[in-house]
Order: C-alpha cells, then sequence, then structure tokens
C-alpha cells in the first residue's frame, strides 16, 4: 500500500525509481517478524506423522468407545444412592416356597 | 471422595480431556460436578454447554437423575427447540426404561430431520438395551446402508454380531474397520481374536498373521504377543503341515514368549515373574491329565 502511494509521488514529481526507501523495507520487515511471532504462538505444536504412535498407550477402552451408541442398562445402576430394588421375587422367597 | 478443594480450572481442564479424549469416566465426571464444578457453571463460559451435555449423560450412566434433571432443564432453556436436546429427552427416557416413549422421539426427530445420524444410531442403542440384539442388528444393517463410513456404527456391529455368537459376519465388520483404519493395533489384535475364536487351520494361520501385524505395529502390546504365542502352538498342533512351515512357526512362537518375558521382567512385578510363562500358559490348557 505504501509503495504504491510512494510510486505515485515519484511519477508525480517525475523522480527515477532507483530502489524502495529504507522506511518502507524496514515497515515490511517488522511486519513479518511480527506476523511470524503471532503463527508461532497461535498454531500450536506439530503432531506426530507416523499414524501408529499416538495409539500405543491407548487401550481398546478409549478407542472402542461409542458415544453415541451408550445403553444405561447395565449393572452401574445399582450402584446408585437411587437405586430401588425391582419388586420381582426373591431368592429368599424362591428358597421358602421349596417343599421342604 | 472429597473434592471440595479442586480448583475448579482443573476440572474444567479435565472434563474437556475427557471430552476429546472419548473416554467413559461416568462417575468421575458426576462426583467432580456434583462436588466442584457445579457451583462455577456460570464462569465457564461458553463451554458450559458441553459440560452439561458431558454431566446429563454421566449423571444418566450412573442412575443420578438428580444430577441429570437440572442439566437437561439448563440445556432446555438455553436452546429450546433444538434436536439435539430433544435427543437427550429421549436418552432419559431410556435411562428410564420407557423404551416405547424414547423411540417415538425418535421417530419424531428422523421425521423433522432425515439427515440425523445420531437419532437413527440411539433407535440401535434402544433396541440393544431392550435385550432385541437381532432387531437391532437389522436396524443398523439399515443404518449403515445409508452412512457407509461411520466407524463407530461398524466398531457397534460387530460388538452385536460377537454378542449373538456370529464370529463370521462380526470379521466381516473388522475387516471393514481395518480397511479404513490400517494403522490400528488395536483393530488387528482384535480380528486376530475373532478369527482365532473361529478355529481351524486357515483361520489359525491368518489370526497368527494378524497378530504379527499388531506386534510389528505396536510392539507394546503384549496381548499381541500373548495371541502370537497361541496361535502359533495352534498352528503347530495341526497334522498337516509342511516341515519348514512348522520351523518358522515354532520360531515365531519362541520369540513371541521370549519378548513376553522381557516385557515382564522390565516390569519386574512380584507377582508374576518372567521366566515362568511357558509353565503358566500349560497350567491353562485343559488336557486330562489331572
Amino acid at each position: 500500500m505504501s509503495y504504491r502511494i510512494y510510486r505515485a509521488y515519484l511519477r508525480v514529481t517525475e523522480q527515477e525509481y532507483t530502489a524502495l526507501p529504507t522506511d518502507i523495507s524496514v515497515q515490511g520487515l517488522l511486519s513479518l517478524l511480527l506476523a511470524m511471532y503471532g503463527i508461532l504462538h497461535i498454531a500450536g505444536d506439530f503432531k506426530e506423522i507416523r499414524a501408529n504412535v499416538q495409539l500405543q498407550n491407548k487401550s481398546w477402552e478409549t478407542v472402542g468407545n461409542r458415544p453415541t451408541f451408550y445403553t444405561f442398562a447395565h449393572r452401574g445402576r445399582a450402584l446408585s444412592p437411587n437405586y430401588v430394588m425391582p419388586p420381582s421375587s426373591s431368592p429368599q422367597d424362591m428358597v421358602e416356597t421349596l417343599p421342604s | 471422595m472429597a473434592t471440595l478443594d479442586l480448583d475448579w480450572e482443573e476440572v474444567r481442564d479435565q472434563l474437556r480431556a475427557w471430552r476429546e479424549d472419548n473416554t467413559r469416566h461416568s462417575e468421575e465426571v458426576v462426583d467432580t460436578w456434583e462436588h466442584c464444578l457445579k457451583h462455577y457453571k456460570t464462569k465457564l463460559g461458553d463451554e458450559r454447554w458441553m459440560v452439561e451435555e458431558q454431566v446429563f449423560v454421566a449423571g444418566l450412566d450412573c442412575n443420578r437423575l438428580d444430577i441429570a434433571d437440572p442439566c437437561l432443564m439448563a440445556l432446555n432453556e438455553q436452546f429450546p427447540g433444538s434436536l439435539r436436546v430433544r435427543k437427550l429427552r429421549a436418552m432419559r427416557f431410556e435411562a428410564l426404561e420407557k423404551f416405547d416413549e424414547a423411540m417415538e422421539v425418535y421417530d419424531n426427530i428422523i421425521r423433522q430431520d432425515e439427515t440425523n445420524s445420531t437419532a437413527r444410531k440411539r433407535k440401535v442403542a434402544v433396541l440393544r438395551g431392550q435385550g432385541r440384539i437381532t432387531d437391532a442388528i437389522k436396524e443398523l444393517t439399515e443404518y449403515l446402508k445409508l452412512f457407509m463410513s461411520d466407524s463407530e456404527a461398524w466398531q457397534e456391529l460387530c460388538d452385536l454380531y460377537l454378542k449373538e455368537g456370529d464370529y463370521s459376519k462380526a470379521a466381516f465388520c473388522m475387516e471393514e474397520l481395518i480397511l479404513s483404519n490400517p494403522h490400528n493395533h488395536l483393530f488387528h489384535t482384535r480380528y486376530a481374536e475373532i478369527k482365532y475364536t473361529q478355529g481351524g487351520l486357515d483361520n489359525m494361520e491368518i489370526a497368527r498373521s494378524y497378530f504379527c501385524q499388531a506386534a510389528k505395529l505396536n510392539p507394546g502390546n503384549v496381548r499381541a504377543l500373548y495371541g502370537l504365542f497361541m496361535s502359533c502352538t495352534q498352528v503347530l498342533s495341526s497334522p498337516k503341515l509342511s516341515a519348514q512351515k512348522k520351523k518358522e512357526t515354532q520360531q515365531l512362537a519362541t520369540w513371541a514368549l521370549k519378548e513376553v518375558s522381557e516385557r515382564y521382567s522390565r516390569c519386574r512385578t512380584n507377582t508374576m515373574d518372567g521366566s515362568k510363562i511357558l509353565e503358566t500358559l500349560g497350567a491353562l490348557s485343559i488336557t486330562d491329565k489331572a
């Protein structure tokens, strides 16, 4: 942008164009360094190229976990304080109904 | 577990790590939410809704509806009429074993949005929760005709076939998964285990080669090394095998056993000494001698 303004100024004043003035080149260089610094900080770490390395320490529990297919009909229900025993016949009842 | 002194930011980061890692830590999520993060709900910003969803599912998993219901109400207030929240409400029905209402809600969602894949997958989960495995398999195969590249669905189908004992179809599902993720040693191990279970010399040789591949991809996979040793011994016990192949298989078996004992001796546990592995494995075999 400032380079274009400079060229226009030179054309208007009929001066020869030899090289970019120092302040514009310094400006360009500084903004390049600033952009590089900024990108390095935002971009984050590199990921390992070999696809199998990040799987080395994973077990089937994590990889085989399917959150969209979770069912809640498992024994973990009984561990909660809200668990209510189902009113079906208990083994004790069955024992008592056995012929003695 | 008194976690009142946990830093809420640490808990938030831990929950985020679990979300990204795709692991199931329902009890810990419920505990940390109840004792710590619940009081800092408003400080979570945009992340709050993902955390609420995570806590809701964890609460349903642990049968803690007292934790799950407030989360659902908060989500409903924030996103009224959202299909995702409606799916969560249907999951709540599932947890209460009201499967018919849950199915109705999912059918409504599908009618409203034909491309919604999660509602279709939840229908399969409803059938599985009811114990209707064959219906679940049928529903899931219909789903896979529409959404062919969903690797989670292929994993679920493989699991359902294993529950039914249909090993050849389960092996087919595992093959699809290996095709899409050839670098994953766990898929290779599981496929080899299915082939080992099917039995017979051809399946045993296939199992042996896939165990080899799994061990090559991840030398730390002790399960694959054990599997390699066991499939090699099975192959060796078959009568129709050329002498050169016998020698190769024997070398492979001894190498696998050596690797396993090396790993154990590196860990140096008291219970499992690396040198006695062969005897321990021999004790596992079902033979006539007492």
